[in-house]
């Protein structure tokens, strides 16, 4: 483990490495800052720069562009009440009236210098659970992916809203069918319809720009939303000193530290992510201030911006354990990540630790220093950075489609790739306009080849039999889970629904 | 048609659609003609996916007429600026039919500038400034620093082809 630290180290403290970090943070602020683009679209964005370097760089700088694109994200909740992304959400409560107070300096000081702890402890859980975890899955065989992959998919529906679980659980099969285009493992076409350009199945970049990027601008087109925030609010003179007092410090430090460990834990329970863990925080820190400080939450209060901005970046830290430990993406970013991975030639899961330590341990490192850099570099740019949100979106839309559909032509230049990323994106915008969410099909999406080649060897290795499902101790737990993750929402939709059609007199 | 006003209803009648037809290819698609009564075949996973969205389509469909569940298409579509998303989704169509024709400097070039104006910049030196400067910096940075080949397009080749 030493020897694999200290050769992450190298690599990730390599001028090449420490220039991606930089890059990627950078561009990563820029595009999670602007109102519609999430941390899915910018790495997306920046995947097909990446193909050019070797799997460690190309996976540092996507990683620093994830926490860039959080903490951009976070910067436009907190300056114009538009959070880039949904794990922002929750810092807009508290951090948008500290903005109106003229503490758009100090909100922005106390989001980076709760993503630098979140980051650092969620670095430093990830150091500590992840080899452990992977030598755990070790052990793991075919039978027991298999029932990982499903209980991946259905943990996404598990967290979904209320009223969200079919839906979810709806959009994850239809990523998997998806999936099922293109060429299968014994050679066979399937739902090609003798179209060459589907004989290796959907691009899954393709996808992710299409439902992602592609969908959420035209989204933003349909609403008329979104317009640019006009210049006074994004004054340098108008954020006020970054500076925190002692007194300030001491007020957010056990939210921090809460918010840290409770966001990292989450982070790992795939389907969660950032966005619960930034709203489980923010509640859990409401609930347990005293009185006075207590009646600030939604009003400007430091704790209240402390809790969920440490949270989601915890917790995308946490997202990266079971994508590095299983080779399962616990959320749509790191579904996209995996996609990214699985394209170098590199496959995450337990063999990554043992026969990649470099790339393994430089991304975990590259993640603590990632944190650095937005908090040394990036902070004091925001203002300057900032000035992107000023940018008219009559200007921006466009701009923003036209690098999405670069994005995918510079990876296969094939333009029938941008004609069916048109129509996927169209498609897109009516299952957005229909409420049913996109992350659970890009999961679906992601996994499905891995869970078709697991269940064909497990079932090669049974002689055909599903018997594996219930006589292999680990596979049987983790179906257990699985069903029980699925059944309870479910149940409780069903539930929910019934109680509509006959409402409780007592509770009118 | 207000039975059809429903976003988890539509939703849930669309993929019940998508899943019958999937249903239908999946069943006839070619096995392995090496080992046809293998116990796992090209049909096993995408017909087990089809029953499951049928299933969970209908779950969904009956929960929407007796749960209630799902909001109105209208009420949430009201105030939407159809015109500015449709013509961009044609705008992009025409990019990806054109790029071979046109190349990709003078298509992105075009597709910017007519973005802009779809979206309602009437600007038209800024436009023009900020679609050339965008289209020949990115042109260069990935043909000169990353090495990358961008067509220059039929219509470019057959004017450089007739000037020489």
């Amino acid at each position: 483990m030493i020897d694999g630290i200290l050769t992450g180290l190298q690599t990730a403290f390599s001028p090449i490495n420490l220039l991606m970090v930089f890059v990627g943070c950078f561009a990563g602020t820029f595009i999670g800052m602007l109102p519609g683009l999430g941390p899915v679209s910018a790495i997306a964005l920046m995947i097909p720069i990446t193909y050019g370097l070797d799997p460690a760089s190309g996976l540092i700088l996507i990683a620093g562009v994830y926490y860039g694109a959080i903490f951009g994200g976070s910067t436009s909740a907190i300056l114009i009440n538009a959070p880039g992304v949904s794990g922002a959400v929750a810092t807009a409560f508290d951090g948008y009236p500290l903005a109106q107070r003229g503490q758009a300096g100090k909100a922005l000081a106390i989001a980076a210098y709760g993503s630098f702890a979140g980051g650092t402890v969620g670095a430093i859980l990830l150091l500590v659970f992840v080899p452990f975890l992977a030598k755990v899955s070790l052990s793991f065989q075919s039978a027991d992916y298999f029932a990982l992959m499903l209980f991946g998919c259905t943990a996404v529906a598990a967290f979904s809203g209320k009223g969200q679980v079919v839906k979810a659980i709806l959009m994850t099969l239809l990523g998997l069918m998806l999936a099922t285009v293109g060429e299968d493992p014994s050679g066979i076409q399937r739902f090609t319809f003798g179209n060459a350009d589907f004989y290796d199945g959907i691009s899954f970049l393709l996808l992710s720009m299409a439902t992602f990027a592609l969908a959420e601008a035209l989204i933003v087109v349909l609403r008329g939303s979104g317009g640019s925030a006009t210049a006074s609010d994004l004054e340098k003179d108008k954020l006020g000193s970054m500076k925190l007092s002692s007194d300030e410090v001491r007020d957010i430090a056990p939210a921090v530290g809460r918010s840290s460990i409770l966001g990292f834990f989450v982070g790992i329970l795939p389907g969660a992510g950032a966005t619960i863990a930034s709203f489980l925080a923010y509640g859990m820190e409401r609930n347990a201030a005293p009185g006075d400080k207590k009646e600030e939450f939604g009003d400007g209060s430091h704790r209240g911006l402390a809790a969920p901005e440490t949270a989601n970046n915890a917790a995308s830290t946490g997202s990266f354990v079971p994508l590095l430990t299983l080779g399962i993406p616990g959320s749509a970013t790191t579904a996209v990540m995996l996609g990214a991975l699985l394209s170098y030639g590199v496959q995450p899961g337990p063999r990554l630790y043992i026969d990649s330590p470099a790339v393994f341990w430089s991304v975990i490192i590259s993640m603590y220093v990632g944190n650095i850099i937005l908090l040394v570099l990036n902070l004091p740019l925001i203002p300057y950075i900032s000035k992107l949100l000023s940018v008219p979106r009559q200007l921006l839309t466009p701009i923003i489609l036209f690098f999405s559909l670069m994005g995918v032509y510079l990876v296969s230049f094939n333009t029938i790739d941008l004609s069916m990323m048109v129509a996927i994106g169209a498609i897109a915008v009516v299952i957005r306009i229909l409420d049913y969410p996109l992350a659970p099909l890009l999961l679906g999406f992601i996994l499905g080849g891995m869970l078709e080649d697991n269940l064909r060897r497990a079932l090669l290795i049974w002689d055909g039999s599903f018997a594996f499902l219930w006589q292999r101790p680990i596979t049987a737990t983790i179906m257990v889970i699985t069903l029980l993750t699925l059944l309870i929402p479910v149940i409780g939709s069903l539930r929910d629904g019934r109680r509509a059609r006959h409402p409780d007199p007592f509770m009118e | 048609m207000r039975i059809l006003d429903n976003k988890d209803r539509v939703g849930g009648l669309l993929i019940l659609a998508f899943a019958v037809a999937y249903l239908r290819y999946a069943l006839v698609l070619p096995l392995d003609p090496t080992d046809p009564n293998a116990s796992f075949t090209s049909r096993t996973l995408p017909v087990g996916l089809a029953v499951a969205s049928i299933v969970f389509a209908l779950v969904q469909l009956a929960m929407s007429f007796r749960g209630g569940s799902g909001g109105s298409i209208r009420e949430a579509v009201r105030g939407y600026r159809w015109r500015p998303m449709l013509l961009l989704l044609v705008l992009m169509l025409g990019y990806s039919l054109m790029f071979q024709t046109l190349g990709f400097l003078v298509s992105s070039f075009t597709f910017l500038l007519l973005g802009f104006f779809i979206m309602g910049e009437r600007r038209i030196i800024l436009s023009v400034v900020v679609a050339g400067g965008l289209v020949t910096l990115l042109w260069a940075l990935l043909t000169q620093a990353f090495g990358l080949f961008l067509d220059p397009g039929d219509l470019m080749r057959a004017i450089v082809g007739s000037a020489g």
